[in-house]
């Protein structure tokens, strides 16, 4: 039976995660935590085996890939990116003028349908997120470095996109592993947000 | 600040009829061997770990784990967290079901979720059954609970909605997985629910099968 397992992995810390800026699609650098998170994923993911490696083009997510599985072939590619905020992206809360203030609010109101301009909704996010799924093969064993949205979008996708009211949502911290599989008829949601390795005095690990 | 309630979702460890896949509903079937070592594992884990109350499915399994995991606990047993009763289908291997039984189960399984399993439970009353427990908490603190993968499942779908109900053998739907001895955590208050981690079973690396 056909079975793809797919590993998905958000990236490391960044200059805009720790100054609290609205990151999207803009492209950040990791921070030195960010590498020192990647390099703690390595012996994790050196245990398994990948039938192909992917990741999204932006910088923090490609250099966490490399940094968490050296050697391997990675496949970029865009359609892993951010969530998009458009105009709203690369400031802080206390940096939106009026106008961004009230564009924001806006769509914080109804964010499965609205987009700040030149941004995407969370349907477009789940849309774009969805037509990156549909080329995977149908089975083996995947890994792909992406965003903390990209989680949220396939869950998203995975639930039918029912849950488009946000009184719940799932945390993704940086470098957590989010684990699916495919069936022929069904999905599996397996983990999310395991990010076992950042454990301060992790004695139990192997 | 809203009051803020972290909850744990641990599930059991091994048992016997988990290993040889048999239907284990709310049968009580003790840990194993290795359900043993796993929950020794999770002790070694989380074991100095601080938590408001501790709380555990009254199934033997369930209150193992918790034991071996938290020894100096006052546990507080609670019927509301066993595993759903699947009826006449407990001690059967899934595989030896024959076909025309196995539709009448995967009405359960898809839905609609009143139709309750030949002796047992539907999905609805398991919902309702966790639902009540989750009322039961406190509003903020720290809790633990030792539980069972379809009742951990239900919990987080409380919040995720279940599948859209389809019909036998049609694609569609999802679900959770839970291992044995597995780590969930929710971050809930009154208007939003954050679900934290599903499904960590890391400890469970270090051990030999």
């Amino acid at each position: 039976m056909d079975t793809l397992e797919l590993w998905l992995i958000r990236h490391g810390e960044t200059t805009h995660n720790f100054e609290n800026r609205i990151q999207g699609q803009f492209d950040s650098e990791l921070t030195d935590l960010g590498v020192a998170q990647a390099k703690k994923l390595a012996p994790r993911l050196k245990r398994q085996s990948f039938d192909a490696v992917y990741s999204s083009d932006l910088k923090r997510a490609h250099n966490t890939a490399k940094l968490a599985l050296p050697g391997a072939t990675i496949m970029l590619d865009k359609r892993l990116r951010e969530i998009s905020f458009g105009v709203l992206e690369n400031k802080t809360q206390a940096e939106l003028n009026e106008a961004e203030k009230v564009t924001y609010e806006h769509v914080k109101a109804d964010r499965f349908n609205r987009a700040p301009p030149e941004g995407e909704s969370w349907f477009d996010h789940v849309k774009r997120t969805e037509s990156w799924l549909a080329e995977l093969p149908k089975r083996g064993r995947i890994a792909a470095f992406a965003h903390g949205g990209c989680v949220r979008a396939l869950v998203l996708s995975i639930l039918e996109h029912h849950p488009q009211n946000y009184e719940w949502n799932i945390q993704a911290q940086n470098t957590s592993i989010n684990k699916f599989v495919f069936k022929s008829k069904t999905k599996l949601i397996l983990s999310l947000n395991d990010a076992a390795h950042l454990e301060e005095g992790a004695t139990w690990r192997a | 600040m809203e009051n803020m309630l972290e909850l744990w979702l641990v599930r059991h460890g091994e048992t016997d009829w988990n290993r040889r896949g048999l239907i284990q509903g709310d049968s009580d079937i003790p840990l194993n061997g290795l359900g043993i070592r796993q929950a020794q594992a999770l002790e070694k884990r989380i074991g100095d770990e601080v938590f408001d109350a501790v709380y555990a499915s009254d199934l033997l399994r369930a209150q193992k784990t918790a034991q071996i995991t938290f020894p100096e606990a006052d546990i507080i047993f609670d019927a509301r967290l066993r595993e759903i009763n699947l009826g006449d289908f407990e001690g059967r291997v899934w595989a030896d079901i024959p076909e025309g039984e196995r539709s009448q189960i995967a009405v359960w399984l898809m839905g609609p979720y009143d139709q309750k399993v030949p002796g047992g439970e539907s999905s609805d009353d398991l919902q309702v059954r966790v639902s009540s427990w989750l009322k039961s908490l406190p509003e903020k603190g720290r809790v633990i609970a030792f539980a069972h993968g379809g009742t951990i499942a239900a919990i987080l779908q409380v919040f995720t909605g279940r599948p859209q109900p389809r019909g036998w053998d049609e694609p569609g739907g999802w679900g959770f997985r839970l291992k044995n001895t597995s780590i969930s955590k929710l971050h809930m208050s009154e208007t939003f629910t954050s679900l934290e981690v599903v499904n960590d079973a890391v400890h469970l690396e270090m051990i030999e099968d």
